[in-house]
């Protein structure tokens, strides 16, 4: 049987070379269309509700990147995954684990998935510091805002993250979910190294 | 007799009839049911200055999608005595650190944690019924 296969498969065709590249042709852009398509259901708002609608989903419901005036809006997909190719191709083969972590019902109740919301974050936390937060400069970008339209605390907080090197992330966690418990990431939403500049000018002074 | 009887119990029918929409508001209409129209809290108006003595001072910008649960509080985040030098923000006193018996805990005090009971967010309605408070300062300006 298999031998048969590979008799076949090695002979020459017998259909004529201009047939066969056609067939190809149709098959491969069918193949990679359908899994492009495919791929593409995955990066959809209902596609992650379907499962999350008892954890995050209704958190981010509630803030700015779902409901707005403008009617803008970043879905899952924005912020979650890269847009790049092998970052993007990075995070679809880690997110396998995760079906794997829905199969098991490792977080399937609100109770064990905020046992597990730390962990979590702090994956993500670490992917976009490590990216310098290139989700959210895929819209947001220090060389485009126009500080002067920023309150007061935005404007300094935002000029000395920039000197610094800071990327957004380090600041502005818990944007669209319910923070984990903080008491161990950090004493605030400000980093804690800008901090110890600021304590280390003043004893200078 | 019965023509009579069937024409009044007719009449009565139309009064009947013709009454119910103007007699009174529908379900709709009652005051009760007109919901308040719908305002934004003012999103950065500088400092509401306090009226009177040992005023909370109320919170002058927009809070949206801060969040103060049991996992962190983020008015801390700007407000808390070690960050309030970077941040520029007012600074939590010392009184807000303590517990019931006057101990300072580490960081928040469970009995002054949820800073929005006391600090609250203004936003710009016309009352029903006008509030006749006097500010001290206008009390004194008299």
């Amino acid at each position: 049987m298999i031998k048969k296969f590979w008799n076949w498969f090695r002979s020459p065709s017998k259909m004529a070379v201009g047939a066969v590249i056609i067939l190809s042709a149709i098959g491969g852009i069918l193949a990679w269309g359908g899994f492009n398509a495919g791929l593409e259901h995955t990066n959809t708002e209902e596609f992650c509700s379907s499962c999350h609608m008892n954890d995050v989903v209704p958190e981010y419901r509630q803030t700015v990147h779902y409901s707005n005036r403008s009617g803008v809006k970043a879905i899952c997909a924005d912020c979650h995954l890269p847009h790049e190719f092998i970052p993007k191709w990075t995070r679809k083969i880690q997110a396998s684990r995760e079906v794997f972590a829905y199969f098991t019902g490792k977080v399937d109740t609100k109770e064990k998935f905020e046992v597990h919301r730390l962990e979590m974050a702090e994956r993500e936390w670490a992917r976009m510091k490590a990216n310098n937060s290139q989700e959210c400069r895929n819209c947001h970008n220090f060389e485009d805002m126009d500080f002067t339209q920023q309150k007061t605390v935005a404007q300094e907080m935002h000029a000395a993250a920039e000197q610094q090197g800071k990327t957004c992330i380090d600041c502005h966690k818990g944007i669209a979910h319910n923070l984990p418990h903080m008491e161990k990431v950090q004493k605030s939403f400000i980093p804690a190294d800008m901090l110890e500049k600021k304590d280390g000018a003043s004893n200078a002074n | 007799m019965r023509k009579y009887l069937t024409l009044i119990l007719t009449a009565l029918a139309g009064f009947a009839v013709a009454e119910t929409p103007s007699s009174a508001l529908t379900m709709e209409q009652m005051p009760e049911n007109v919901a308040p129209a719908y305002t934004n809290p003012q999103k950065d108006v500088g400092s509401i200055p306090t009226t009177f003595p040992n005023q909370p001072p109320l919170v002058p910008h927009s809070i949206r999608g801060l969040q103060v649960t049991k996992n962190a509080n983020q008015c801390l985040g700007c407000h808390s005595p070690d960050v309030s030098p970077t941040t520029g923000a007012p600074r939590v006193p010392e009184s807000h650190f303590l517990d019931r018996d006057g101990k300072r805990t580490e960081g928040t005090s469970p009995r002054r944690y949820f800073c929005l009971q006391c600090h609250v967010q203004q936003t710009d309605v016309n009352p029903i019924v006008q509030n006749k408070f006097e500010t001290i300062r206008q009390k004194q300006g008299k």
